[in-house]
């Protein structure tokens, strides 16, 4: 009687180690699974790191151009020694066109700041209001990095007094 | 007589059967928690191996990203002086006084003359000025369409002809669309520039 009882007390012990080993592995890979989902998705955590990676690169892109749009706009705006040159008769043509008089212009150097050199220019002229209209439009209209920083306007009789502000910046 | 058996052995006879049945179903029982216990760990390791190049896809993406923002952050570095400056440049070179003229056009009825006038080219600027109305509907008319744009009314006069006021607002979007007047029937052009890099992070 007895190796018979061993036996199946040996069973029973096989059926019980065999249960603990599947409730354990059923109860491990569910924390496990419930530990994924916190971190999201993998599907869709790498959809968002596509998308991450293809805006970065845009962006890098785009500062891979900076050196060349920068030397471009320099060339283009900044206005050189003789271009200033060009430019103060510019000015002056532009002055003519609109029958103003600048009896005074004041140019002002300023020290260098980042390779460039702001030119501080002031003036003051007398004319009529559509004249002066003007003259800002066609100034605006200039392509170099000289621009207008304040007017101040005061009617007198049909003419109009205006005070001008430029600013122009040359580089090398 | 009847013939007396004895039962001498010391333990109950076996039921030879009941035993190979409870022992084949213990068996059983055992083989089938085991494979069940194999089944779910061959399926987990199937998908674990199914998601292994999602997350090495995953590793080396994150990883090219940060090797792009490096870089971009380097050219930040080194460039952005030079950037803010030019950007600062075309903002201001982009600032349409004669926008700021033909707004003031636009808000002047025929009964309101400009004394004075202050524009300076500079980001959420405000345009001062001084102007008389011949009339108090004519002035409010002023005030009501500068309402719209933060007016402050610094002092007003009333004399026997008309009234004298001095006031401020902010100057609207330059590239507000008014122009009225003769000079300005094509808007100044924005010179072409192009730095104007995002500062994204």
């Amino acid at each position: 009687m007895r190796p018979y009882r061993i036996t199946l007390m040996s069973l029973l012990v096989l059926v019980a180690v065999a249960a603990a080993v599947l409730l354990l592995s059923l109860g491990w890979g569910a924390s496990q699974d419930l530990r994924r989902q916190g971190r999201g998705d993998p599907q869709a955590a790498l959809r968002r790191q596509e998308q991450e990676l293809a805006q970065t690169a845009a962006e890098h892109k785009e500062w891979q151009r900076l050196p060349e749009d920068l030397r471009r706009f320099r060339e283009r705006t900044i206005i050189t020694l003789d271009g200033f040159a060009r430019f103060r008769r510019d000015l002056n043509l532009c002055l003519d066109d609109n029958n103003l008089r600048a009896p005074n212009i004041s140019f002002n150097f300023q020290q260098r700041q980042n390779g460039l050199q702001p030119v501080a220019m002031q003036f003051s002229l007398n004319g009529p209001y559509r004249s002066l209209k003007k003259f800002i439009y066609d100034m605006e209209r200039k392509p170099q990095m000289a621009f207008i920083r304040s007017v101040d306007m005061s009617a007198s009789g049909d003419a109009v007094n205006a005070h001008f502000s430029m600013e122009a910046y040359l580089g090398d | 007589m009847r013939k007396l058996e004895y039962n001498l052995a010391r333990q109950p006879r076996l039921d030879v059967f009941a035993f190979v049945l409870r022992a084949a179903l213990l068996f059983l029982l055992a083989l089938l928690l085991a494979g069940l216990a194999a089944a779910y760990w061959g399926g987990r390791r199937a998908r674990q191996e199914a998601a292994a190049p999602a997350a090495g896809r995953l590793r080396d993406l994150a990883g090219e990203t940060s090797r792009l923002r490096a870089e971009i952050e380097s050219r930040q570095r080194a460039l952005g002086g030079q950037l803010a400056v030019a950007n600062v440049l075309i903002e201001r070179k982009s600032y349409s006084f004669v926008g700021r003229l033909d707004f003031l056009e636009h808000v002047a009825g025929p009964g309101i003359r400009l004394r004075s006038l202050s524009l300076v080219n500079q980001r959420g600027d405000r345009v001062s000025l001084a102007l008389s109305a011949r009339s108090l509907p004519e002035l409010f008319a002023v005030y009501k369409k500068l309402s719209a744009y933060g007016l402050a009314i610094a002092s007003e006069t009333q004399t026997p002809d008309e009234y004298l006021v001095q006031l401020s607002f902010s100057a609207p979007d330059p590239e507000a669309p008014s122009p009225r007047t003769a000079p300005s029937r094509k808007s100044p052009q924005r010179t072409p520039m192009t730095p104007r890099r995002p500062d994204r992070k």
